[in-house]
């Protein structure tokens, strides 16, 4: 038997079901990897060991018992802008160094409510703000595949403990790029749902009009596991969706034959790494093969996208971090890192007084030309595809200074992200050694079609053979 | 769009409008940035929106999302007041705004 460890989500319940390992192993191994290499990969802010036993434990109970439950005795790391009552809860910020959260974020409670244990709580960029991790308190975490380079952000910890094995699940959100953006610089499946499919109650807010939770994980099955718990309707986010929640499971189904995949032209960057065009038009070029009909289409520029996200995140940013005065909970606003500050001042500009209009309503009105653009373009395809970042992992330090440094590389997800659209990044080829991942962008709330799609790239493509 | 460089005076009203405590060094090297980000933004005057209405989210028509007007418990005082520096009485404790004088 492989390392537990290395298991997928979907092999580990099926290995568990037959009692041929509890969950306490299973949990024990993440542990120990955890513990091994975060020393070297500063993925996690906190390992809870003793909670995550005494969770596997009782999973097992449950499961001797007879009880099934979707995620019974799965572990599962955790992005730490969720809170997890009564374990800290930093968003890798020190304003929060000791925070222990009153309550538990509802995707958290469904989490639990599912059977999975919680291992720990990922490192991030502070208060999500960066696609690097190196605006963490606590320092950058490293990718697995070299050392020397970024897992990418903000979700950069979830994506690199993945990466590693040291979970074979996590949590991460996304305002624009920051599930996408790491899952392919490590080679994960990452998943951003439609704006509102998941709640984001005890998510500390970013973007409050951006911000989506999503799985970030070995596989598009266990995508399609995880998504299937935490989505839904809740009465304490009121932007959720009552639309039902398929069984994405149940209908998953792999195939392309018709689909009508889009390429936007202008999504091929010509100042993208080399390699990165080509090894995602090969990618692609493999779903043809599978019956897909590919189809060029055209988007709007990118460049707008920088702008119109950097306008509207960093005013939703300024509004949402006033609460920490450090009165009701954590440190007062001098423990704030740079890139907060830079933020903060910014968005408090283009909300205040004489520019209001011309900078944040302004961009309110682009972001409706950003939508209709992919209203009218879903129009003549089902699915959108490109590839998921212009390069491969930086190396780190290449943030530094760097003012709109999140912006820039999360170019080719902030479209979608402002019109609400979901996602899925899937490792698609390696450039010297490096993983590149390629993105499918569907309508709201088709995040079955996104799904079935992607199983079938997973299911005949083996992406590690598509190298420059 | 607007002005694109902040004069000093700006800046400074600019601080305390966002309550940070910004050092000198901090000072100069932000308000570049913000400097940068703004030059950076004017590339959306190249798109007509002239008429166009806003989309504050992309959640679709929300009105009046409302639950039922049901009694549930909420966050007990203790809980909600176990991250407080300081605290009194069940009340959270903060700086004076008024001094002796006011």
């Amino acid at each position: 038997m492989k390392a537990l460890n290395t298991l997928t989500i979907t092999e580990a319940l099926k290995l568990l079901d037959k009692k041929e390992i509890s969950s306490v192993e299973l949990t024990d191994a993440c542990l120990l990897e955890s513990e091994k290499r975060n020393p070297e990969l500063n993925a996690y802010v906190t390992l809870f060991r003793d909670d995550a036993i005494d969770a596997a434990k009782r999973a097992d109970k449950l499961r001797h018992e007879g009880i099934e439950l979707p995620l019974l005795g799965i572990p599962l790391a955790i992005k730490d802008n969720f809170l997890t009552k009564g374990l800290r809860t930093t968003a890798s910020s020190k304003v929060l160094d000791k925070y222990l959260p009153p309550y538990d974020a509802t995707v958290i409670e469904r989490l639990k409510n599912a059977g999975a244990v919680i291992l720990g709580k990922t490192n991030m960029d502070a208060w999500a703000h960066g696609s690097s991790t190196e605006t963490s308190d606590y320092g950058p975490t490293k990718n697995p595949y070299d050392t020397t380079k970024l897992p990418g952000g903000s979700s950069g910890g979830s994506a690199a403990a993945v990466a590693a094995d040291l979970t074979i699940g996590a949590i991460g959100s996304e305002t624009a790029g920051s599930i996408r953006q790491p899952s392919s610089w490590c080679g994960n499946v990452g998943l951003k749902p439609t704006y509102g499919r998941v709640s984001r109650y005890g998510v500390i807010a970013m973007g409050s009009s951006l911000d989506s939770p999503g799985p970030m994980v070995k596989t598009v099955d266990d995508a399609a596991r995880i998504l299937q718990v935490i989505a839904g309707l809740d009465l304490h986010d009121a932007t959720t969706s009552p639309n039902a929640v398929p069984n994405y499971l149940e209908k998953l189904s792999p195939s392309v034959k018709g689909l009508r995949i889009g390429l936007p032209k202008e999504y091929f960057l010509q100042d993208a790494q080399p390699g990165v065009n080509e090894l995602v038009k090969k990618a692609a070029a493999k779903l043809a093969k599978l019956g897909a009909e590919l189809i060029e289409v055209s988007l709007l520029d990118p460049k707008y996208s920088i702008a119109e996200y950097t306008i509207i995140q960093r005013s939703e940013v300024s509004s949402n971090l006033a609460r920490y005065d450090g009165v009701r909970y954590g440190h007062d606003r001098t423990f704030f890192g740079a890139e907060a500050k830079r933020r903060i001042m910014l968005g408090t500009y283009t909300l205040s007084s004489g520019y209001y209009d011309a900078y944040y309503k302004n961009a309110l009105r682009v972001r409706t030309l950003m939508k209709r653009d992919f209203d009218r373009v879903f129009g003549q395809v089902d699915l959108i595809l490109s590839p998921t970042t212009p390069s491969t992992a930086m190396s780190i330090g290449a943030t530094q200074d760097a003012a709109m440094f999140g912006e820039m590389a999360d170019l080719l997800a902030e479209a979608s992200s402002l019109s609400g659209l979901p996602a899925i990044n899937l490792p698609a080829g390696l450039i010297k050694s490096m993983p590149i991942g390629l993105q499918l962008i569907g309508n709201h709330f088709e995040e079955q079609k996104i799904i079935n799609a992607a199983s079938a790239f997973e299911q005949n493509i083996n992406w590690k053979e598509n190298k420059l | 769009m607007a002005q694109t460089a902040l004069s000093d005076l700006n800046f400074k009203k600019l601080v305390k409008q966002a309550n940070l405590n910004l050092n000198a060094d901090e000072e100069t090297k932000i308000k570049s940035q913000i400097d940068e980000a703004l030059t950076a933004v004017q590339v959306l005057s190249e798109l007509k929106t002239s008429g166009v209405p806003t989309l504050d989210h992309p959640a679709g028509d929300l009105k009046n999302i409302l639950r039922d007007d049901i009694v549930t418990d909420s966050l007990p005082p203790d809980l909600a007041l176990s991250g407080a520096a300081r605290s009194h009485n069940g009340y959270f404790m903060t700086k004076a705004v008024f001094d002796e004088s006011t």
